[in-house]
């Protein structure tokens, strides 16, 4: 395919800069991608993006920077089930997820979060945390700044319930936290029950490998990664009711296939 | 069959020459070969055909992973790449730096052996290999699972070099002025070889380091090294193969560039430009991607496909030109004209239909917002089978129909059945990518091959994943036939000395008065593209929106 030369006449179709527009026409997918609003650069978005973010909505990439909690950049983490070196550790996250159960659990089995047991789950951890501080343990790293955000100012973490008025309605338009648990193969807890337009905030924690935490709704799902030892967090707003799975989609071994569950939306 | 420069070529060189690119076609076809069985075997698991245990199942994952991907694609690479830069080259009569490129035969071949033998005894932890899945039961094997992708990479690299200082070395004694486009293109590609040999030994290195028990962790930077690793040695394959048909092209019509070497020069540099840059799509799902990232991944992912549109164009624009010269009609009239006797053109053809099928399904998985609702579903082997086995693979496979008998001096097996075979395999993508792409917008992931959950699942998961078993069916059936017929025509009956291979049908087109320059096939093909592009692109919003969720910024 080298040049030839001997060409009388030439339409625009074999034009190089003809050529080259057309070769760029895919760029014009950005077009579509802003009548959608989701344009990567905010066209096409109804809403006043929020500083540092893009304006997009429905997706949890919008929530992943909050989600980090402090978290290190992937570059900082270590493998083998080390300790993160900053945020929630996967011990941690263990013990809000064995607290949350038990606080939760319905006499089915099933896991029914409320504003109460939030509530309970907050002044328990906030106790536990309290004891440590008192015995000298380790400096806590957790969910600290998330929840000194959530309760009103001058508050001390886990005595919200405590507070009278004021507070309650401002913990009433917080969303519920649901607390997952992803480990070699196997969720804590593995069913859930939920409510539709209610807000909940998905914590979920790969607390030994990476997994999925993915969610089908039958013509489609919701894909959700969550890396080892790394706090995730996503606000979820189910619409429909209905039973839904939940299904790891990161390959985390031989028994990646045994591990789902199912949320419950009434 | 008057310009085949190819054919010609390779004939010329010597006999050293001929056994080391021999050597590497044979590794290519024996894994060809494997991956398609091990390919088949997973398909058929999925589908439900077979019931394998789950360690099993994902050792045969594994190993087609590895195998196809890593070992066929690379081997058939290091062959095209030396052919091309020797053929090629004006006074280049030989692989300069012959015994770099033997060890590298010798390193890729030791990898193969060793990634196979360490896959069999319980390394099954898919060709992506993290190292967070790597077991204390399994982490030995593992360690020298890395040693085998360490020697890949250092066989790439072998091989590489060679290939760029034969086309290197006639300049530097200064015998030609300037490099023809496809000789410039295979020293492109060779460097991108190397680029990405040298990003293979980064990650792989700590990894080996780790699991022998050298080094106590392993940075989880291996997820980020592995993404930039793997963007470029898929898009290598697919430079390659535009490559591969901007050669195969002249040699079944004659046809040269009406562009001139210099813009196809630019375009092959492009391929240098546009895709290192452009892997950031992979990662969108990744929790802790920053939003920057996020927005430079889209943007950046847009000009993904630019140097190989470009080059289609320049191709279909040569083509049609230097048709409508001879005779063809309108816009579609010069295509009846090509030489479809060929085996060659018949594959070549295919495979421009299957990568605006799998080109037009990847641009949905570009757009971040998108990543939640396909990546890590089906959607992704769905799609991409298209463009590794339908375009890539065939592509590969044509150019050996013309390079094994040229190397073998033995007639091409059966050319008049190798004319179906595409159309063959086409039939079982369109099966196989069509309920691949369904399942992966229903949900069905990838890497999973018991997908009942119990009986939670949807009842339509698994009637959807029968017809990947069937598509995978024909699509076997074609590679077989290929895989026979490249053996076939190594060890068929040798022509007597002296005594010519017929050669494959083919047109000249070339060296006349080309008339007015109109061609409207490339452009009004890139409109088709990339209006399929929209369509995926708002099948994808519309499933999203329509999701009983709102997934929001919050949290806080």
């Amino acid at each position: 395919m080298e040049t030839e030369s001997n060409m009388n006449g030439q339409s625009i179709s074999t034009h190089k800069g003809f050529v080259f527009v057309v070769g760029l026409s895919v760029l014009s997918l950005y077009l579509l991608w802003a009548a959608y609003g989701h344009a990567p650069l905010g066209f096409g978005s109804d809403e006043e993006p929020p500083a540092g973010d893009t304006g997009r909505e429905h997706s949890e990439e919008d929530a992943m920077p909050a989600m980090k909690m402090d978290m290190p950049a992937m570059g900082g983490m270590e493998m083998g089930g080390h300790g993160m070196g900053g945020g929630m550790s996967a011990a941690e996250f263990r013990r809000r997820v064995e607290a949350f159960v038990k606080i939760n659990t319905l006499p089915d089995g099933s896991v029914r979060p409320t504003r109460q047991g939030m509530a309970k789950l907050k002044a328990m951890m906030g106790e536990a945390e309290e004891a440590e501080h008192e015995g000298g343990g380790e400096e806590p790293h957790d969910a600290k700044p998330e929840e000194a955000e959530h309760a009103p100012p001058g508050d001390m973490p886990g005595m919200v319930m405590e507070k009278p008025g004021g507070a309650e309605e401002a913990l009433d338009e917080e969303p519920i936290e649901v607390y997952i648990a992803a480990s070699r193969w196997s969720y804590e807890p593995a069913e859930l029950r939920l409510e539709t337009g209610v807000q909940y905030k998905f914590l979920m924690m790969g607390t030994d490998t990476s997994h999925g935490a993915s969610i089908n709704f039958v013509r489609a799902s919701h894909m959700i990664r969550l890396r080892a030892n790394a706090l995730s967090q996503n606000a979820i707003t189910f619409t429909q009711p209905g039973e839904y799975l939940f299904y790891c989609t990161v390959y985390c071994g031989v028994g990646h296939d045994k591990m789902f569950g199912k949320i419950i939306v009434e | 069959m008057t310009q085949n420069v190819l054919v010609d070529g390779l004939k010329k060189l010597p006999n050293a020459d001929k056994n080391l690119l021999k050597a590497f076609i044979a590794m290519a076809v024996l894994t060809l070969a494997l991956g398609v069985l091990y390919g088949v075997t997973n398909a058929f698991t999925r589908a439900g055909f077979i019931e394998l245990e789950a360690e099993m199942a994902y050792q045969m994952l594994t190993l087609h992973g590895v195998t196809i991907f890593f070992y066929w694609l690379y081997f058939v690479q290091a062959a095209l790449v030396l052919i091309l830069a020797v053929v090629y080259t004006e006074s280049a009569d030989a692989i300069a730096w012959r015994p770099l490129a033997r060890f590298g035969f010798i390193a890729m071949t030791i990898g193969f052996i060793l990634n196979e033998f360490c896959i069999l005894n319980g390394a099954s932890i898919l060709y992506n290999a993290p190292p967070e899945v790597v077991t204390e039961d399994n982490r030995a094997q593992c360690a020298y699972f890395y040693v085998g992708y360490l020697l890949l990479g250092v066989g790439q690299f072998l091989v590489a070099v060679p290939a760029i200082y034969t086309a290197l070395k006639p300049k530097l004694e200064g015998k030609i002025e300037t490099w023809s486009a496809v000789s410039f293109a295979a020293v492109a590609w060779a460097g991108l070889l190397i680029v990405s040999a040298m990003a293979a030994i980064n990650i792989f290195l700590p990894a080996a380091s780790w699991a022998f028990g050298t080094s106590q962790t392993v940075s989880m930077g291996y997820v980020m090294g592995w993404n930039l690793l793997f963007h470029n040695v898929h898009y290598l394959p697919l430079m390659a193969t535009a490559l591969v048909w901007y050669v195969l092209v002249e040699v079944m019509a004659g046809v040269k560039s009406i562009f001139g070497r210099r813009f196809s020069k630019i375009i092959f540099a492009s391929y240098l430009v546009f895709v290192p840059p452009t892997s950031l799509y992979h990662m969108f799902l990744e929790p802790d991607l920053s939003e920057v990232v996020r927005v430079l991944g889209s943007l950046l992912s847009l000009f993904i496909s630019v140097p190989t549109l470009l080059l289609f164009m320049v191709i279909v624009a040569s083509l049609e030109v230097h048709g409508r010269a001879h005779g063809g009609k309108g816009i579609f009239g010069w295509i009846r004209m090509l030489p479809w006797g060929n085996p060659v053109m018949n594959a070549v053809g295919m495979a421009v239909v299957n990568l605006a099928i799998g080109g037009a399904l990847s641009f949905v998985l570009i757009m971040e917002g998108l990543a939640p609702l396909l990546s890590d579903t089906f959607f992704v082997p769905g799609y991409f089978h298209f463009l590794t086995v339908g375009t890539v693979t065939l592509t590969f496979i044509a150019a050996l129909l013309y390079i094994i008998p040229a190397l073998s001096g033995r007639d091409l097996w059966n050319p008049s059945l190798l004319n179906k075979i595409p159309y063959l395999l086409t039939f079982g993508l369109l099966i196989f990518g069509t309920a691949g792409v369904t399942a992966g917008y229903m949900g069905v992931p990838r890497r999973v091959f018991d997908i009942s959950y119990g009986g939670d699942a949807p009842a339509a998961w698994s009637t959807i994943m029968t017809c990947i078993g069937i598509g995978a069916i024909f699509m076997t059936a074609a590679l077989a036939v290929y895989v026979y017929a490249l053996t076939a025509t190594f060890f068929g009956p040798r022509r007597s000395p002296g005594e010519e291979l017929p050669g494959l049908p083919a047109v000249s087109w070339g060296g006349v008065a080309l008339g007015r320059r109109t061609a409207w096939f490339g452009p009004l093909s890139v409109m088709v593209l990339v209006a399929g592009m929209y369509a995926f692109t708002v099948l994808g919003f519309n499933l999203m929106d329509g999701l009983a969720i709102n997934v929001i910024a919050g949290g806080h």
